[in-house]
């Protein structure tokens, strides 16, 4: 189980139908970017916000001098900072994403690669922070389309590994000291302890929230038959199973109630929630997205 | 309920299936292993329903009901599980197999009915026997049906009148245990007063075929020989009965001996539907006669019947001197007797004396050296009451005065038997003399001329005889036509079936049909009503396959839907 390399990853098609979709995205959000979006900090733009009363180190030319003849007392005069939200990626790099054949992981990483391209195009600062049981920073935020490259190889440098965990892992990822910007979150959100433990880890996040979730058709609508013994391939565990019609209704029963809670989580969370099936193509699906206006954050 | 397995079997088998279904449940399937990218809802599934695993709660009870239940009533098909024989009833078919039933087809066709009936009686309370010249138990109570066919296969009407009656006689004698259903099946007659006069729990009824359309039929109902009128002791007149019934013609019927045509002209007795054929001065000699007549009627087993004629011979006879001469003038006056001196048959002398050494006697004995004036000695292997009851008729002895010979005696008259290395017969001497009544009483020439031909073995017995009808044959081992050893018993014997009876001791019996009431066309049929028509074979065991099936096709359709594992 290993990272594939960049040629296997991001071959010349992917590349060019990376590029198709930032076209398309820069044509079709007016604000230019996902994550373009007003930040509270003053700063020097040009709209006024408030005045401020000088502190040392201040920066003086933001003093008004105005006030300062009419009141005697030194005024800074506050203005709305122009930023771009920095945007972190976060791919769930646990072992059941590199499990079998066409792995959820590849997707996630060329999904990464997708929003890191149209991101860096935009001029925003794109940081990679790989998760499974905890979270590390693989590439501290930047921005500049050039490092697109800088980009790809961390993604393909990433140790896939790891059992799911949401609350260790997002806690981990409060704790790096980074301003308010948009995390994207690539998973298929099968967390051991459960939608119940990604929903509470998730709701903590002081970031924007975009949900990028990996499916497959067989995830709601298993194709087994016959007693089985189902292994984890994550935790190892061993579940016996007669596949009976009545097992399947109630797995369905049971997956459907994971959708319903993973769509709860974003609704009241304002975020984007995405379903890309790793079996069909990964830039299309993205591009339908944008082309549609369904992308909403 | 019933089943023909013991019952202890038969729950001891169920529990068998309950126990190892049991089992089954409890052991663990063969798994598939499978490495899956997660669990989790797999687990959640499994909470609500569970999946087999081996040696924990008993997961499948419904599962497990259906297979006990199917798998019971198949055990309970092979137990073979049937309706108990209430108090209700008992089932009776008497088949009849009799000469009337040779019509046509009918016997088959009753077959066939009879078959289909048994098939709709309870098992464990249907007999059937099939009546022909002998009654023969073909089905028992609790055996499958499908024995009936087997042993009915071949079965054929037998040239005897019907035995049913006998049958149903012998049958009523018998315990019941409750009300008895009497199938007649087939056309034999029974005395429809004695039917009516049967307890209110038996009822007899008849099953039938549809009457055949033609009826005509003609048959040797008698058979018969007598002295020959001319008083020739070696002939006989012969007597043929030719009965017609319906539009057949009487005619003469063809007669034979030994294979030779007989050239003796009858004279025809009577008119109308039956004609007495007499053939005068036939001589006897123990020949075998053949009467026929044209085939093609309805019934062609009455058209032949088959026939001994006695044996006459004279018998050789010696007297000692010193014996009353009133014997030796009934000798001579008897032309089938003869006086000689050397080689006889029978010797007549006195008790103790020499003369004739070991042939068989007829003895003057003192009365102070007999207890019983008559003493009979007979072969050993004969049962002496069964020989003084037949000797005593055939010696003229009942027809003797004995209560004033017993006066004038002043002794009490008896007789006695006992066995001997030949036969012979001890008489009291002074029975002889003029001073008793006997030898002036009718019957004392009889007596004389009886005792020597008993003790010289000449065959009185009549050498034909219908079948079904009695004849005196004490203790005899005789060979039936058909080959089969039987014995007699005690002192009368009753042929079965047509044909020639091969006795011990190298005597022959023939038997004939000679049934009027087979040669008539079926009488009893109107006279018992007819049973319902059969029902159809459903019986139990049906009934549990289809059972099975049911609960099969239940269970397959709760797997499809998901409600059974």
């Amino acid at each position: 189980m290993a990272a594939p390399t960049i040629r296997e990853l991001f071959d010349p098609e992917f590349l060019a139908s990376i590029d198709r979709l930032v076209m398309l995205a820069r044509r079709v959000a007016p604000a230019g970017s996902p994550s373009e979006k007003k930040s509270k900090r003053p700063g020097v733009g040009m709209e006024f916000r408030d005045f401020h009363a000088y502190t040392p180190g201040d920066d003086f030319k933001a003093i008004d001098w105005n006030v300062y003849q009419r009141l005697g007392k030194v005024f800074l005069r506050r203005f709305e900072e122009e930023r771009n939200l920095p945007v972190y990626v976060a791919p769930d790099t646990s072992r059941s994403m590199f499990f079998g054949d066409n792995p959820r992981g590849h997707a996630a990483l060329k999904v990464a690669f997708a929003f890191a391209a149209i991101a860096l195009r935009e001029r925003d600062s794109v940081g990679v922070f790989p998760f499974s049981n905890s979270a590390d920073m693989a590439l501290r935020p930047s921005s500049g389309f050039g490092r697109l490259m800088r980009v790809a190889q961390t993604l393909t440098a990433l140790s896939p590994g790891g059992d799911t965990d949401f609350v260790k892992s997002m806690r981990k990822l409060q704790a790096i000291k980074m301003r308010e910007g948009l995390l994207i979150v690539i998973s298929d959100f099968f967390d051991p302890n459960g939608i119940e433990a990604v929903v509470r880890a998730l709701q903590q996040v002081h970031h924007r929230l975009l949900l990028v979730q990996l499916v497959r058709k067989s995830d709601a609508d298993p194709r087994l038959e016959g007693d089985l013994l189902l292994q984890d391939c994550e935790t190892g565990e061993e579940q016996n199973v007669s596949a009976t019609p009545a097992v399947i209704d109630a797995y369905r029963k049971a997956y459907k109630s994971f959708q319903d809670q993973l769509v709860a989580l974003a609704m009241s969370r304002h975020a984007g929630l995405v379903h890309v099936d790793v079996d069909e193509d990964i830039v299309d699906q993205i591009a339908e997205i944008f082309a549609t206006g369904a992308y909403v954050v | 309920m019933t089943t023909r397995l013991p019952v202890l079997w038969t729950l001891a088998g169920i529990a068998v299936i309950a126990g190892v279904f049991f089992l089954l449940h409890r052991l663990r399937v063969q798994q598939r292993s499978l490495v899956v990218e997660t669990t989790l809802f797999w687990r959640q599934a499994i909470e609500e329903t569970r999946a087999r695993v081996f040696v924990q709660r008993f997961r499948h009870p419904w599962t497990y009901l259906f297979l006990v239940l199917i798998s019971t009533l198949l055990w309970l098909g092979f137990a073979g599980l049937e309706r108990t024989p209430s108090a209700a009833r008992e089932s009776l078919v008497l088949i009849d197999a009799s000469a009337t039933m040779a019509r046509g087809d009918r016997f088959a066709a009753t077959l066939a009915l009879t078959e289909d009936l048994v098939e709709a009686l309870p098992r464990a309370s249907r007999t059937v026997m099939l009546c022909g010249g002998r009654v023969r138990t073909v089905l028992r109570p609790h055996e499958h049906a499908r024995l009936l066919r087997e042993r009915l296969a071949g079965a054929l009407p037998e040239a005897s009148p019907s035995s049913v009656e006998v049958a149903l006689r012998g049958q009523l004698a018998r315990k019941r245990r409750g009300k008895l259903r009497v199938f007649v099946a087939g056309d034999a007659t029974l005395d429809t007063q004695w039917v009516s006069s049967l307890p209110d729990d038996v009822e007899v009824v008849r099953l039938t075929p549809p009457a055949e359309a033609s009826t005509a039929n003609r048959g040797i109902t008698s058979l018969g020989v007598a002295p020959a009128q001319s008083g020739a002791w070696d002939k006989i007149d012969l007597l043929v009965e030719v009965s017609a019934t319906g539009a057949s013609s009487l005619t003469t019927p063809a007669v034979a001996i030994d294979s030779d045509a007989l050239a003796i002209t009858p004279e025809r007795q009577g008119s109308g539907n039956a004609i007495r054929f007499v053939y005068r001065d036939v001589a006897t000699k123990g020949q075998q006669l053949d009467v026929s007549l044209p085939s093609g009627d309805a019934l062609g087993i009455d058209d032949t019947a088959r026939f001994l004629l006695p044996e006459h011979r004279q018998l050789r006879i010696a007297i000692e001197n010193g014996v009353p001469d009133l014997l030796t003038d009934v000798v001579r006056a008897d032309p089938a007797l003869s006086l000689v001196t050397t080689s006889p048959d029978v010797v007549i002398r006195r008790f103790g004396s020499a003369f004739g050494a070991s042939a068989p006697a007829l003895e003057l004995v003192a009365e102070e050296s007999q207890a019983n004036a008559f003493l009979i000695q007979h072969e050993a292997d004969q049962d002496p009451y069964a020989v003084l009851t037949r000797l005593h008729d055939r010696l003229g002895l009942a027809e003797i005065d004995a209560t004033e010979v017993a006066r004038r005696s002043g002794r009490v008259i008896s007789m006695g038997a006992s066995p001997g290395p030949v036969r012979g017969l001890r008489v009291w001497q002074s029975l002889f003399s003029n001073e008793w009544n006997f030898v002036a009483s009718r019957s004392f020439p009889l007596f004389v001329a009886a005792s020597l031909r008993w003790i010289g073995g000449a065959w009185t017995a009549p050498a034909t005889l219908p079948v079904g009808r009695h004849t005196d044959l004490s203790g005899a081992r005789l060979t039936s036509p058909d080959g089969h050893a039987l014995t007699s018993l005690g002192d009368a014997f009753t042929p079965t079936m047509a044909g020639i009876y091969q006795v011990g001791n190298g005597r022959r019996i023939a038997a004939a049909l000679l049934d009027p009431a087979s040669t008539a066309p079926p009488q009893g049929a109107a006279a018992l009503p007819n049973a319902d028509a059969p029902g159809s074979a459903f019986d139990l065991t049906t009934a549990l396959l289809l059972s099975a099936l049911v609960l099969l096709l239940v269970e397959w359709a709760l797997y499809q839907r998901g409600r059974l594992p």
